[in-house]
C-alpha cells in the first residue's frame, strides 16, 4: 500500500456520562484505534452494539455531542491533519472530502423540505459560485446516477412519498453529491429488506468504482461485508481485535472473537445442529479494566487475559490480532487452532 | 401427525384512507403447521406475515377465512371463549425493550400470564413455577426483584421467552424474536429455543425476514409476497431450489459469508420495489417485478398448486 488516503493513529472517544464530571466513570468508547485506507478502497468494520464502530466513524468527523472527549495522536486525510480544525475547515471537510451515510434514512432527511431541496444544499454550502439553474441540473444529475426514476418529478417529492430504500438512495445521492474522497456509510442498509439490500450495496459499488471513493462500511453483518469490502476491522470493547484482508479473515480467523462471530453466521452452520454461539454479554465500557475486554466471554482466556492487554501480533501482511494465544508462550493445545492445528500459527510474530 | 394449526383462505384487510379500497394486507393465506415443528412465515417488510400472525392469536379479528386451533374453529370467537384457548397459544415479540414493562419486576412479568390463566394458583406455587420458567431460559431467583432495564438485550428477550413458557403453551408465535438483538447474542437465543422445543416439544410459528437464520431453524418455510404465499414447503428443498421466481431473486438477494463470492459477479436479483397493499397489480401480484413475467400473468391470479414433496407455488410456470 503507497500512502493512505486516511490514516488514523490511536484514537480514543470517552463520553462524561455523569454531572458534575468525574462523578461517575466516563464511558471510555473508543480505547486507541489505529487504521488507515488506502485511495478507492473498500474496509470494513464489524462489530456488536458498543464495540465502538459507530463512535470511531463520528469521531473522524467530530460529530459527537459535547459530553464527548476525542484524543488522537494523529488522524490524516491526504497527509493532512483533520483533526482539531476550524470550524470553517470542518465545513470544508464534512460533506467535500468525508461524506456519511446513516443507517435510519428517515431520521436523516428533514421531514418538511421536498427532497431536491435538500441535496441541492450540498451546493449551496460548498459550491457557492453555482447559479440556481445549474444546481437544479446537478441535483437531478445525481438522482438519476443514484436511479430514482422520474429524477425531475421527484425533485419537488417530500422524504415521506419515499420507500425506504428510496430514501437511502436520496442519502447517497447526497453523500456523494460533491465527488467526496471518503464515504463513510454506518450501517446503510440494516434498516432495510434484502432485495433492496442488494440494489442499495450495488449502488455504492458502482458509485465507488466511478469516482474512486473510498469506502469505510460499518457492519454489525460479516455477510455484507464479505461482498463488498477489501479488508475488514473487527471492534470489541472500543478496540481493534482483528484487522485483516477479507479473504484470510474468513479462512484463517485468529482472534477468538472473530472464531465466535463467524461461527454464529447462521449461513455458514445451516446443517449444524446447534449454533456456536458467544455466552455473556458484551462489556460495561465504564469500567472496561485492565486486561483483553473479550476475556470474560473468551473460551480460552487464561489469567493473563483477565489482567493485561496483549499487544498486537502480526500474521501475514495486513493481518493482525490482539490476542494471548498468538504469543510464543501460549500453550497451543488451549487455543482455538488446536496441537494438531500449528500451521495456522506459523508465521505469527509481535508487532 | 397432527395439525396443531390450520389456517384457511386467511384475510385480513385493513381500512386505508381510499375509500372502497382496503389494505389487503393478508389476502388469501392457506397453510397449516404440524405439532412439533418449526413453521416460519418470511418475507420483507409489507408481505403481511406479522399480520398474519397477529391475526391467527386474534389479536386482529380477521376479514375473512378461518383458523383452526386443535380443530377448533376460532375465527370469531369472544373474549371470554377464547381465554381457555390462548393457554396454549403465547407469543415472544419482537423487541425486548418495548414488550416488557419497565415498572415490573420479573416476577409480576412472568407471573401476568399464570395471574390470567391459572388464578387459583398458591403464591408459593405461582413463584416456584416462575423459578421454573427463568431456570428454563438460563436465569436464576436472584433475578426475581429486579427490573426489566436492568438488564441487556439477550437477557431481556429471556425474559420474553420465560413469560411465553410460564403456562406452558403448545403453540409459541415467534414474531422476530431476534431481529433487535447482537449476531453473538442471537445464536444464543436460536439455541434457547431449540432446547425448549426438544425439552418441552413446543410447536413454533416463527415470523422473521433474516432468511439464513431461518433456514438454520425451521422445517417449513413458507414465503410470502404481497398478502399471499407464493411458495411454501420443506425448508431445505425450497432454499436448496426455490421455484417461485419471487423465492429465488429473495434468496439469491441474501449476502453471502463468502469473500470469494463478489456482489457484482451476478445479476441484481430483484428490480424495484414493492407495490401498494392498497392497488395491488391485478393477476400475479410479483409480475411487475417479475423477469420471466408472461401475458397471463396480468389477467389471471395463479392458484397454488402443488410440486410434490409437500410444496406448492403460486406461479403461472408451474400447470
Amino acid at each position: 500500500m503507497s500512502t493512505p488516503l486516511l490514516n488514523v493513529d490511536n484514537l480514543r472517544t470517552s463520553f462524561q456520562t455523569g454531572r458534575p464530571a468525574g462523578r461517575v466513570p466516563d464511558v471510555q468508547a473508543v480505547r486507541g484505534v489505529s487504521f488507515a485506507v488506502a485511495r478507492g478502497e473498500t474496509v470494513g468494520v464489524v462489530g456488536e452494539s458498543g464495540s465502538g464502530k459507530s463512535v470511531t466513524a463520528m469521531s473522524l468527523l467530530n460529530l459527537l455531542p459535547d459530553t464527548a472527549t476525542i484524543g488522537v495522536d494523529s488522524m490524516t486525510l491526504d497527509a493532512r491533519s483533520i483533526f482539531g480544525l476550524s470550524r470553517k475547515d470542518e465545513r470544508e471537510l464534512r460533506g467535500k472530502q468525508i461524506a456519511m451515510v446513516f443507517q435510519d434514512p428517515m431520521t436523516s432527511l428533514n421531514p418538511l423540505i421536498p427532497i431536491g431541496k435538500q441535496i441541492e444544499e450540498m451546493f449551496l454550502v460548498h459550491e457557492a459560485g453555482m447559479s440556481k439553474a445549474e444546481r437544479r441540473r446537478r441535483v437531478i444529475d445525481m438522482l438519476t446516477e443514484v436511479r430514482i426514476p422520474e429524477p425531475a418529478k421527484r425533485y419537488n417529492s417530500y422524504p415521506h412519498e419515499f420507500s425506504g430504500g428510496m430514501r437511502q438512495r436520496v442519502m447517497i445521492a447526497m453523500a456523494m453529491a460533491l465527488r467526496p474522497q471518503v464515504l463513510i456509510a454506518d450501517e446503510p442498509t440494516t434498516a432495510l429488506d434484502v432485495t433492496i439490500q442488494d440494489q442499495i450495496l450495488r449502488l455504492m459499488r458502482r458509485l465507488q468504482v466511478e469516482n474512486g471513493t473510498s469506502i469505510l462500511l460499518i457492519s454489525h453483518d460479516l455477510s455484507v461485508v464479505a461482498g463488498l469490502c477489501s479488508r475488514v476491522i473487527v471492534m470489541y470493547g472500543g478496540l481493534i481485535m482483528e484487522e485483516s484482508p477479507v479473504a484470510d479473515l474468513f479462512s484463517r480467523p485468529l482472534h477468538p472473537y472473530t472464531i465466535g462471530l463467524l461461527g454464529a453466521l447462521p449461513a455458514l452452520q445451516v446443517s449444524a445442529d446447534r449454533l456456536v454461539s458467544i455466552p455473556g454479554s458484551p462489556p460495561d465500557m465504564s469500567a472496561p479494566g485492565d486486561g483483553c475486554p473479550f476475556a470474560p466471554r473468551c473460551p480460552y482466556a487464561r489469567v493473563r487475559c483477565e489482567h493485561r492487554l496483549p499487544g498486537y501480533y502480526s500474521a501475514g501482511p495486513g493481518h493482525r490480532s490482539l490476542c494471548w494465544l498468538l504469543d510464543a508462550e501460549a500453550p497451543a493445545t488451549d487455543s482455538p487452532f488446536g496441537a494438531a492445528d500449528g500451521p495456522k500459527r506459523s508465521g505469527v510474530r509481535p508487532l | 401427525m397432527t395439525n396443531i394449526l390450520e389456517v384457511e383462505n386467511l384475510t385480513k384487510h385493513f381500512r386505508s384512507g381510499v375509500r372502497g379500497h382496503p389494505v389487503r394486507a393478508v389476502d388469501g393465506v392457506t397453510f397449516s403447521v404440524t405439532a412439533g415443528e418449526t413453521f416460519a412465515l418470511v418475507g420483507e417488510s409489507g408481505c403481511g406475515k406479522s399480520t398474519c400472525a397477529r391475526t391467527i392469536i386474534r389479536l386482529y379479528e380477521p376479514t375473512a377465512g378461518r383458523i383452526l386451533l386443535d380443530g377448533t374453529d376460532i375465527s370469531h370467537l369472544g373474549v371470554r371463549q377464547l381465554r381457555p384457548l390462548r393457554r396454549n397459544v403465547q407469543m415472544v415479540f419482537q423487541d425486548p425493550y418495548a414488550s416488557l414493562n419497565g415498572r415490573m419486576t420479573v416476577r409480576d412479568i412472568i407471573a401476568e400470564p399464570l395471574r390470567v390463566h391459572q388464578p387459583d394458583l398458591s403464591p408459593a406455587e405461582t413463584t416456584e413455577q416462575i423459578v421454573d420458567a427463568l431456570a428454563a431460559v438460563g436465569l436464576g431467583r436472584e433475578h426475581l426483584t429486579r427490573y426489566a432495564h436492568e438488564f441487556s438485550g439477550g437477557q431481556r428477550q429471556r425474559i420474553g421467552i420465560a413469560r411465553a413458557l410460564v403456562i406452558r403453551p403448545r403453540l409459541v408465535l415467534c414474531d422476530e424474536p431476534i431481529s433487535a438483538l447482537d449476531v453473538s447474542i442471537q445464536a444464543q437465543i436460536v439455541n434457547l429455543l431449540r432446547d425448549l422445543q426438544d425439552e418441552l416439544g413446543l410447536t413454533y410459528l416463527f415470523i422473521a425476514h433474516d432468511l439464513s437464520m431461518v433456514h438454520h431453524v425451521a422445517d417449513t418455510v413458507a414465503v410470502m409476497y404481497l398478502g399471499q404465499i407464493v411458495e411454501l414447503g420443506p425448508t431445505e428443498m425450497v432454499y436448496a431450489a426455490p421455484l417461485h421466481p419471487y423465492a429465488k431473486g429473495l434468496l439469491a438477494s441474501v449476502p453471502k459469508p463468502d469473500p470469494a463470492v463478489d456482489l457484482m459477479s451476478r445479476p441484481p436479483a430483484i428490480e424495484g420495489e414493492i407495490p401498494s397493499p392498497i392497488h395491488p397489480p391485478s393477476g400475479c401480484r410479483f409480475r411487475t417485478r417479475c423477469p420471466v413475467a408472461m401475458a397471463i400473468c396480468s389477467t389471471d391470479e395463479p392458484v397454488p398448486v402443488a410440486v410434490g414433496d409437500g410444496r406448492q407455488v403460486s406461479c403461472h410456470l408451474f400447470k
